[in-house]
């Protein structure tokens, strides 16, 4: 019995042992093809938006929210992300996979699992193939605020990119990154500074090398070159240079061997208040606000940085007009303020806002009506509040008209500083 | 028992999945494509032959008393090789297969061929009776399939086939169609067989079993008490 036992565990163990080593040594030969075929799937993803690339590697790194994962192709080509975006229409974070090549530009982007209520994956993605760091205006229509975040998180891996990829960024992309400083009011509907593209007249100075505006127009934002510096420059509405600084941010506005470059920055174009001025009388005199064009005069901020795009002295006090990006497009509004800052005229000049046209209510269209302007009688800039501008059921408007008060209260404030 | 009936048996007569109904987990699970009925016939048959001719081999060594973890352990081992050369060079297959390959270790045609052949016959009697047995389970898991893919999804092979595309059955893609299709084809062998009288007689007891003529036992209640 004993016996029998003994053997029985002697046999047992020892065909135990051999499966044991012949497993060890299949597992020897097949486990780096398994792990190497593994990868291979994994990376089947970022092959698609990096064709050309020979495999991946990991970059370490702290990175947003937004930017999940960093891999650098092993052959060169460029680097791949994994993203995630998420607006208030999302049911779930859309998971994006971005290439970008060496040269700074997306090669492509594809939307993994896309299921908004508007739009496709397919929409997004040739909108933004050929893009560099300075891509702007990419939105698919119907999909603003998906739009919105797919735009923030790919403006996130450019940050990451030129953080961890070794790759200089381009002048352009440089400035871009100064929008927000030079031109805080720049905003467009979603409340992005957002710049377009400027057609540089042909008689342009050589050392002005592109010149962008607002979605607004209130001014411009101009790349200058003087030697190889290379400028970042401010103009205001009035076309007076109110920012001078390198493409690192340092201020050069007060440096006298940059006194070419600001001239020519102010004569390179008309100014917005020239372009706009004799369009801007004409309102004025339909919506009474002046009985002539002899009754507005003009009001010269000369270096203050503001979003306004004219100011008059008329009867009664200073008539501050400024532009904002609505649900239409601009609009265009005129706030005649007392030196005490009391409200003593409102007029909507411009605004193509629209009806709801399946509740036939009225909407953003309210700030062309007769009676918009009542809502600002015996109010002052520090008494207009959010309910005084709130019109129901139209968030663009709304947020349009609140802009438009800020940059005029702004500006008020500015111009009693300046004096 | 001349090789040649030792080698055919399996094919029809006493077919692991039709006739002997061993088997059928997998035989359902991976018969809605053709390609996972073929790569797991072809696992199933590659473990069933090593293994047969291993616990042949070691017959008169393994003592009775600890057989069956014997077999279980060297039926494992050989599942286990499949499954790690399968994931390194047909990831697909692999991926597609699932758990149904690691249960491969637990399919009664493996064990019950190996505790009723394998340890009672030599290795090449042992090796053409797996070689059988895998033949008769790859058949019956091919003709699954070909009626479940070709007619429940319109496709040969992933291939779709025009005409057929638009007007197939959905149903035989699910369980319940797979059911009904292993029935309809129990019942044509069972047909066959009954026509050409090679069926085994359908008695209770240890003379109606289809394994019969290699069990040496004379009655399973016996073994109970």
């Amino acid at each position: 019995m004993k016996k029998d036992n003994l053997k029985s565990i002697i046999v047992l163990t020892t065909i135990c042992l051999v499966v044991t080593l012949a497993l060890s040594g299949i597992n020897f030969i097949t486990a780096p093809i398994i792990e190497k075929n593994a990868g291979a799937a994994a990376d089947k993803a970022y092959i698609e938006v990096l064709p050309e690339a020979k495999g991946f590697e990991n970059v370490q790194g702290t990175f947003p929210e937004t930017v999940l994962e960093m891999k650098k192709d092993l052959g060169g080509s460029g680097f791949a992300f994994k993203l995630q975006a998420s607006s208030s229409y999302s049911k779930s974070p859309l998971q994006i996979i971005l290439g970008i090549n060496n040269e700074g530009k997306i090669t492509k982007l594809v939307i993994t699992n896309y299921a908004e209520t508007q739009g496709s994956a397919d929409d997004f993605t040739p909108l933004y193939e050929g893009k560099d760091a300075t891509f702007s205006d990419v939105v698919v229509s119907g999909c603003t605020f998906t739009s919105s975040a797919i735009s923030a998180a790919v403006a996130d891996a450019f940050n990451v990119f030129f953080e961890y990829a070794d790759v200089e960024k381009s002048d352009d992309a440089k400035l871009q990154d100064l929008y927000s400083v030079i031109m805080p009011f720049g905003t467009d509907k979603a409340g992005a500074v957002t710049m377009n593209d400027v057609t540089l007249p042909e008689n342009a100075p050589a050392s002005i090398v592109s010149i962008k505006t607002p979605v607004t127009g209130s001014g411009y934002i101009m790349l200058a070159k003087s030697g190889e510096t290379s400028l970042a420059v401010g103009v205001n509405a009035y076309g007076k240079v109110y920012y001078l600084s390198d493409l690192d941010g340092n201020d050069l506005i007060s440096d006298e061997a940059y006194a070419q470059v600001i001239a020519d920055a102010e004569s390179v174009l008309p100014s917005v208040y020239e372009a706009n001025n004799d369009d801007i009388i004409n309102k004025m005199i339909d919506k009474e606000i002046i009985a002539s064009a002899s009754a507005a005069k003009k009001v010269d901020f000369a270096k203050v940085n503001t979003n306004v795009i004219a100011m008059y002295k008329v009867n009664g006090g200073t008539a501050y007009i400024t532009k904002a990006d609505g649900f239409g497009g601009l609009i265009t509004v005129c706030y005649v303020l007392n030196d005490k800052g009391a409200i003593v005229k409102y007029a909507t000049l411009e605004q193509s806002e629209q009806e709801n046209e399946y509740a036939g209510q009225d909407y953003g269209t309210v700030i062309g009506f007769k009676t918009y302007p009542d809502r600002f009688s015996g109010l002052t800039v520090d008494t207009v509040t959010d309910e005084t501008l709130l019109i129901a059921g139209s968030t663009f408007t709304t947020n349009a008209t609140k802009k438009a008060f800020g940059d005029v209260k702004a500006a008020f404030e500015a111009m009693n500083k300046e004096g | 028992m001349n090789k040649m009936t030792t080698l055919l048996k399996g094919i029809i007569k006493e077919n692991p999945v039709l006739v002997l109904l061993l088997g059928t987990c997998p035989t359902l699970a991976v018969t809605s494509s053709l390609s996972s009925a073929v790569g797991m016939a072809a696992a199933a048959a590659l473990v069933l032959i090593c293994s047969n001719l291993v616990i042949s081999l070691l017959r008169n060594i393994i003592p009775d008393k600890v057989r069956i973890p014997c077999y279980i352990v060297v039926i494992a081992g050989f599942v286990t090789v499949v499954e790690m050369a399968m994931h390194a060079f047909f990831p697909s297959l692999y991926d597609a297969l699932g758990v149904f390959l690691s249960l491969i270790v637990v399919n009664c045609i493996i064990l019950g061929r190996a505790e009723m052949f394998a340890s009672k016959h030599k290795v090449f009697d042992s090796i053409l009776d797996g070689l059988g047995m895998g033949i008769g389970f790859a058949l019956a898991l091919i003709a699954m399939a070909l009626v479940r893919e070709v007619f429940g999804a319109g496709t040969f092979f992933g291939m779709e086939i025009p005409v057929l595309k638009d007007f197939c059955i959905p149903i035989l893609t699910t369980a319940p169609g797979g059911f009904f299709v292993f029935g309809i084809l129990i019942a044509l062998v069972n047909a066959i067989l009954n026509a050409t009288k090679k069926k085994p007689k359908a008695e209770f007891g240890c003379e109606g079993c289809p394994s019969a003529s290699q069990c040496n036992k004379t009655s399973c209640d016996k073994e109970a008490e």
